[in-house]
């Protein structure tokens, strides 16, 4: 009897996804997650509990990397599907469930894990969380795990001439040291946050010195330069085209924003219940289902969300840049009320002022001061509580041009 | 007092205990999986559920265990192992029914010595991986045992206060007229919520969250991860059984047999830890510790004082 492949088989039938999302690719992320609710496919946190990868998209260069790097860290049974605007995803997600059954192909992965596993990756573990530096030790090639946080800036980190004559348990420097807030002397440890994070904005990383769980210093790149044009400001671009578009088309793309926005929130404050029903009530939104079905759930849910009072507590005087973390949840919750009201509006979307609909915009370089001096939990929550769309500085400048 | 086992279960027992708690332990994984599919909208039905647990022994048994750079293996491996290893020995002086399958004299502190080592594991755990993200899931844990270490010792000192003793039969006999849970409501509660943090449970579950990727948990895969995750859930059903016959009179109730009632109560008492864990966020660490420190201690102190109060006035 074939135990392992009887096993393999059982298992394939619900493996654990790890969605790698492409900036700018929103609609297509938000598919994949239909998708995998629809099969009842959970969503891993790190590559270590996840068998299928999900490529949402087509990466640029940097995140294509980062996939390969990400994919390398996979435990075998694995499988990869790369999904793009075009792709049949049910029978996409079909082929990964066959390939994690296919016991001949998944054994072929375990006994050559050289050729299965590239570079540094198969025994570099920080690149799990450091990845996005795996474009610039990728160079490198040479099995070495650097750690990618350290690349550039400093000093004894710079090069590989700059480890010679330090020991390096395999490879990987050791953190430095520097004051903390009390003044006392602790390690530093640079850590690249991102892009591959369960409910994190797609592409970004954010590279941060951390002392124990504080939050020293931060820098925020997006990967690839950037997302294009954003999925939810579509029907606002096309109106701008002037194309006939209606005030609720409008609002129900800014509801199904504000819903994901929510259920990203919740996702990372860990409050499962709720963020399962954001999510949920967005597809529905999204798929056009009329106000009468959706109107009262999502009402009800933000109630429940503002009556919280754990939540309120759990966020209560964490700052986010100029405002706090309960503060972005409010603005948030107020323009979601704001659009599901006008989800049936037929007015033309040009004669109506919108922008109670619009979220909080913000550069990587706002959103990575906003950081400094919290703690990672906190961090976390910020970033989770502005989501942003992350755009090219060009295009931040042509926006702020219209209007 | 003496010394022997005088009401342990036979020997053969002993092989049962495992097999036991691991049938028990995933039907409640069962029962959480089928809360969590109803709450995301899928139609998954009770049988769907119940297959949850195996098909993820399954995944992870055939998993590749992964590797990591400059890891601390030993620690690493340890520290997993340890979990279900402390789960089981905790367990050995639950009374399952009336009769634990050790009962020791001392068998609250041997409880407690097991819980306690949960501490150590998970904190091996995050840093054996020398992952910076499970290492910042490390000191969380290290953050909430001193928060919840406490709180759990005082309450568990308070139950055996009022039998006079540290042997768990003699405190499930101490309440056949009246139940602990009546006359140490905070104990009872104190004990629940420290239990579960040191479970790691939602919503003290912080040390493994998905805003660390998984926290100390990040890197584990194949059967290091199911050792640790199938731990974690056997301490969740020790810890949560184990407030039966400290609190609710153990197998004590009228028509069931003793281990009829002990299956009933834990139930009870599981469940609601399942469905409190999707009532609430996770608690943050600085928070937590604030709660712990400023109510939980001086609550769970003064109940102490109280029940200590009232076994002197019933011994005058």
């Amino acid at each position: 009897m074939d135990l392992t492949g009887w096993l393999l088989r059982v298992a394939a039938r619900r493996p654990h996804a790890l969605v790698v999302a492409v900036p700018g690719e929103t609609g297509l992320r938000l598919a994949v997650e239909m998708e995998l609710g629809r099969r009842g496919w959970p969503v891993a946190d790190s590559p270590a509990g996840a068998d299928l990868l999900v490529v949402a998209g087509t990466p640029g260069p940097e995140l294509a990397a980062v996939a390969e790097t990400v994919w390398a860290q996979l435990p075998a049974p694995r499988a990869r599907v790369d999904v793009a605007g075009d792709s049949d995803l049910s029978r996409a997600f079909d082929a990964g469930e066959r390939e994690l059954a296919d016991a001949a192909l998944q054994r072929h992965v375990v006994a050559t894990p050289e050729a299965a596993l590239p570079h540094a990756a198969v025994t570099d573990h920080r690149a799990v969380h450091d990845i996005a530096a795996a474009p610039e030790s990728g160079g490198a090639g040479h099995g070495m795990a650097m750690e990618p946080g350290m690349a550039g800036g400093h000093g004894m980190h710079s090069g590989h001439g700059g480890m010679e004559g330090m020991e390096m348990p395999g490879g990987v420097p050791m953190a430095d040291l520097g004051e903390d807030r009390d003044g006392l002397r602790l390690d530093a440890l640079h850590v690249a946050l991102g892009p591959v994070l369960p409910d994190w904005p797609a592409g970004l990383v954010l590279r941060v010195v951390l002392q124990g769980d504080v939050v020293v210093d931060a820098e925020a790149e997006v990967l690839d330069g950037g997302a294009g044009p954003s999925f939810w400001a579509e029907p606002r671009r096309r109106a701008g085209a002037g194309e006939p578009v209606s005030v609720g088309d409008v609002a129900r793309r800014a509801a199904a924003r504000h819903l994901d926005g929510l259920a990203r929130f919740l996702g990372v404050a860990a409050w499962t219940d709720p963020a399962d029903r954001a999510r949920r009530w967005r597809d529905a939104v999204l798929a056009g289902e009329p106000t009468g079905q959706v109107g009262a759930p999502v009402r009800d849910l933000i109630t429940r969300v503002e009556r919280s009072r754990t939540l309120r507590w759990l966020i209560r005087g964490v700052p986010a840049g100029e405002c706090e973390v309960a503060g972005l949840l409010a603005a948030r919750l107020a323009a979601l009320r704001a659009a599901l009201a006008l989800l049936d509006d037929p007015r033309p979307a040009t004669d109506v002022d919108l922008r109670a609909l619009d979220d909080a915009v913000i550069t990587p370089a706002g959103l990575a001061a906003a950081l400094v001096g919290a703690e990672l939990a906190a961090a976390r929550l910020v970033v989770a509580a502005l989501d942003p769309h992350l755009r090219t500085p060009v295009e931040e400048a042509r926006s702020h041009g219209h209007r | 007092m003496d010394t022997g086992d005088r009401m342990a279960l036979p020997l053969w027992w002993v092989p049962l205990l495992p097999v036991l708690l691991i049938v028990v332990t995933a039907g409640v994984v069962a029962v959480d999986e089928a809360a969590a599919a109803r709450a995301r909208g899928a139609r998954e039905g009770l049988l769907g559920s119940a297959v949850v647990p195996l098909r993820e022994g399954a995944r992870l048994l055939v998993g590749q265990r992964r590797r990591t750079v400059a890891a601390d293996s030993v620690l690493w491996r340890i520290g997993g192992a340890t979990l279900p290893v402390a789960a089981l020995l905790a367990a050995a002086v639950v009374p399952l029914g009336s009769r634990p399958v050790a009962d020791l004299t001392d068998g609250v502190v041997w409880f407690n010595a097991m819980e306690v080592l949960a501490w150590a594991a998970v904190w091996m755990v995050g840093w054996g991986a020398n992952s910076a993200l499970s290492l910042v899931g490390g000191y969380r844990f290290v953050a909430q045992g001193l928060a919840y270490e406490l709180p759990h010792m005082f309450a568990l000192i308070t139950a055996a206060l009022a039998a006079g003793s540290l042997r768990v039969t003699d405190i499930v006999a101490a309440q056949q007229d009246l139940w602990f849970v009546v006359i140490m409501p905070v104990a009872f509660v104190a004990y629940l919520v420290s239990a579960v943090a040191m479970a790691f449970w939602g919503p003290f579950d912080a040390a493994v969250g998905r805003d660390l990727a998984g926290g100390a948990a990040a890197e584990l895969s194949g059967v290091d991860r199911l050792v640790f995750a199938g731990g974690r859930w056997l301490l969740l059903v020790v810890a949560v059984a184990m407030a039966v016959p400290l609190f609710l009179g153990g197998g004590a109730g009228p028509w069931l047999p003793a281990w009829g009632w002990v299956a009933v109560k834990a139930g009870a008492l599981l469940t609601s830890v399942l469905w409190l864990r999707r009532r609430f966020p996770t608690v943050r660490m600085d928070r937590f510790t604030e709660v712990s420190w400023v109510v939980l201690v001086p609550l769970t102190v003064a109940q102490a004082l109280v029940v200590a109060l009232v076994v002197l006035g019933r011994g005058m």
